[in-house]
């Protein structure tokens, strides 16, 4: 048996243990199978926020994307979310948190539902979180599988194995525990992937002469270019000023992040937690980004997407024998933080906003456990069956998310929201977006191509968004006098 | 008239927005070891850290706890009223 095969075993194993180990502190109702009971304390509940929120994007990603770009990629990125997450938190978590305790809501959509009265606002928002999260999970499982295959030298005919054995083990340890048991997994996996990076940052300079000697080399040959902002693509004006938008508001906006917020012990833990998240994102993202540069020095000359190789052969090539093995552990551990906490939100919405049925406390949490197995089978389906394209929009799944931020906030800060501005609000956005996403031309993928007013189309589709929410709420305002625990009460 | 304390609350960020889309160094040299673009961007970064740390202290106001009683939800998620 290879290293990397018992690190492995020892870690899916340290997953499902945790996962019986949440499972036997859960009492049988759906707020504590959905919510670990609204009790996750300041520590656990950064890092079920932090774990579900850093994606293997951050691994493998940004080092490929700064292998092209230099230094940059860090200041394009983490100043504006170190500012704008903790911000948003607050704008729409606090809000949401208070309501879904007071309405008894369990889920994004249920909550909206309750608040608005409008079971269909509750299923258009199942609709648009299923659309934008479905295949992002698929795109997670796919490089799961490819680091796996890759890692352990196996056949590429077993990659759905290697994906099917992925999702068998985060919808495992989901279903026996639930939200107390992805939180609790979620500690585990932001210690790896975030010690892993640290480690990285520490060991492999050293490995290449020196930090001085790398970045003088790299001087020498590329000039200024990879120490200094470029001014062109996301990093001019528009572009950049709409992509801060996009990374800062579609956070808060994931289904999966939403519910984590939901379900903090107090709110005093969530304070702790915003000031807490700037702090962590540093620490993850420069050593990724200085990954990218060290990679530009080990291994000059790799074009376009193969740059996604430098997390990988610096590991293998670089990086002291045996740490490959933690790589690998470090990369699964950041697709399953996310992967088990959509499997969650969207199991849960399966069961209480589209299949609510009457069930006694017990059923609704077999219901729950069921339906993580249906997102996760249907994950798979998606995953061996859909045309490669489909992976794509992935990247349009951000984008997607930002355009029912005005919902979030105008519906929780608002009195004057409405359903049928939330509803129009919602379509208006998504209709400008896809528009504006099929006016892009160019090499880029066109979600990150500037259209009109050289903006990107996130931004329009925000605008759009913000304008119908408002302008519906004015137009179709919800009937004078009714509070929000009234509608609650007239909702079905 | 807007009060002080908002004028600090909105103001901050979007100045530090404006500093964060157009201040970018050129011509960019390392400085103490790391490039210098870096030190910039942890600088707006501390600024902004230390701002979160007023926002948290001056402008949360964390809403005490509700008691069991005014937790809302029967057993089985139905919502449930107040109690007053």
């Amino acid at each position: 048996m290879t290293p990397a095969l018992v690190l492995l075993a020892l870690y899916g194993a340290a997953l499902l243990v945790l996962g019986w180990l949440a499972s036997r502190r859960a009492a049988s109702s759906p707020e504590d199978y959905f919510l670990a009971g609204s009790g996750l304390g300041t520590v656990v509940l950064f890092m079920a926020l932090f774990g579900t929120n850093c994606t293997p994007f951050v691994l493998v990603g940004v080092p490929g994307r700064a292998y092209h770009d230099g230094a940059a990629v860090f200041g394009l990125n983490v100043p504006i979310v170190a500012l704008g997450i903790p911000l948003s938190f607050w704008a729409v978590g606090v809000p949401a948190r208070r309501l879904a305790r007071r309405l008894g809501a369990l889920t994004p959509a249920e909550l909206f539902a309750r608040h608005l009265g409008s079971r269909p606002l509750g299923l258009l928002l199942f609709a648009v979180f299923t659309l934008y999260t479905l295949p992002y999970m698929a795109t997670a499982v796919e490089g799961a599988s490819r680091s796996l295959t890759a890692a352990l030298q196996l056949d590429p005919a077993h990659a759905p194995l290697a994906g099917a054995a992925v999702l068998a083990v985060a919808v495992g340890y989901t279903s026996l525990g639930g939200m107390r048991a992805t939180a609790w997994t979620n500690v585990l996996q932001g210690t790896l992937f975030l010690g892993f990076m640290l480690g990285l940052a520490f060991v492999l300079p050293s490995r290449l002469g020196g930090l001085d000697a790398v970045f003088a080399s790299l001087q020498e040959q590329e000039g200024a270019r990879l120490f200094e902002r470029p001014e062109n693509g996301l990093y001019s004006g528009g572009a950049l000023a709409s992509w801060s938008l996009v990374i800062s508001l579609t956070v808060v906006s994931f289904p999966h992040m939403l519910v984590r917020l939901v379900a903090a012990r107090s709110e005093a833990a969530l304070r702790r937690v915003c000031v807490l998240y700037p702090l962590a994102l540093v620490a993850l993202w420069l050593p990724a980004v200085l990954l990218g540069l060290l990679g530009r020095a080990a291994f000059p000359g790799l074009e376009g997407r193969a740059s996604d190789q430098v997390f990988t052969r610096l590991v293998e090539e670089v990086a002291p024998a045996g740490l490959g093995a933690f790589g690998l552990v470090a990369v699964l551990a950041a697709v399953m933080s996310t992967l088990d906490a959509q499997l969650l939100t969207l199991g849960s919405m399966l069961s209480r906003d589209v299949l609510p049925g009457r069930r006694d406390a017990r059923a609704e949490v077999r219901a729950g456990r069921a339906f993580a197995v249906v997102v996760a089978v249907l994950v798979f389906v998606l995953w061996r069956l859909a045309p490669s394209s489909i992976f794509a929009q992935a990247a349009v799944a951000f984008s997607g998310y930002v355009t029912l931020f005005p919902l979030l906030l105008l519906g929780l800060r608002w009195s004057g929201s409405s359903a049928g501005g939330a509803i129009l609000g919602v379509l208006t956005g998504n209709a400008v977006l896809w528009l504006a996403m099929g006016a892009a031309t160019g090499p880029a993928p066109a979600p990150l191509t500037p259209v009109w007013g050289g903006l990107l189309p996130a931004a329009w589709g925000f605008l759009a968004a913000a304008v119908g929410t408002w302008a519906g709420s004015l137009a179709l305002p919800s009937p004078p006098g009714r509070s929000s625990g009234e509608r609650a009460a007239a909702a079905p | 008239m807007p009060s002080g304390r908002a004028l600090v609350a909105w103001g901050v960020p979007v100045a530090l927005a404006c500093i964060h889309q157009w201040v970018a160094p050129r011509g960019a040299t390392l400085w103490l070891g790391l490039p210098l673009e870096w030190w910039v961007r942890l600088a707006w970064i501390a600024a902004a850290w230390l701002y979160l740390l007023w926002f948290a202290r001056v402008v949360w106001q964390v809403e005490p706890e509700p008691s069991e009683s005014e937790v809302g939800g029967s057993p089985d998620g139905s919502p449930v009223e107040r109690v007053p």
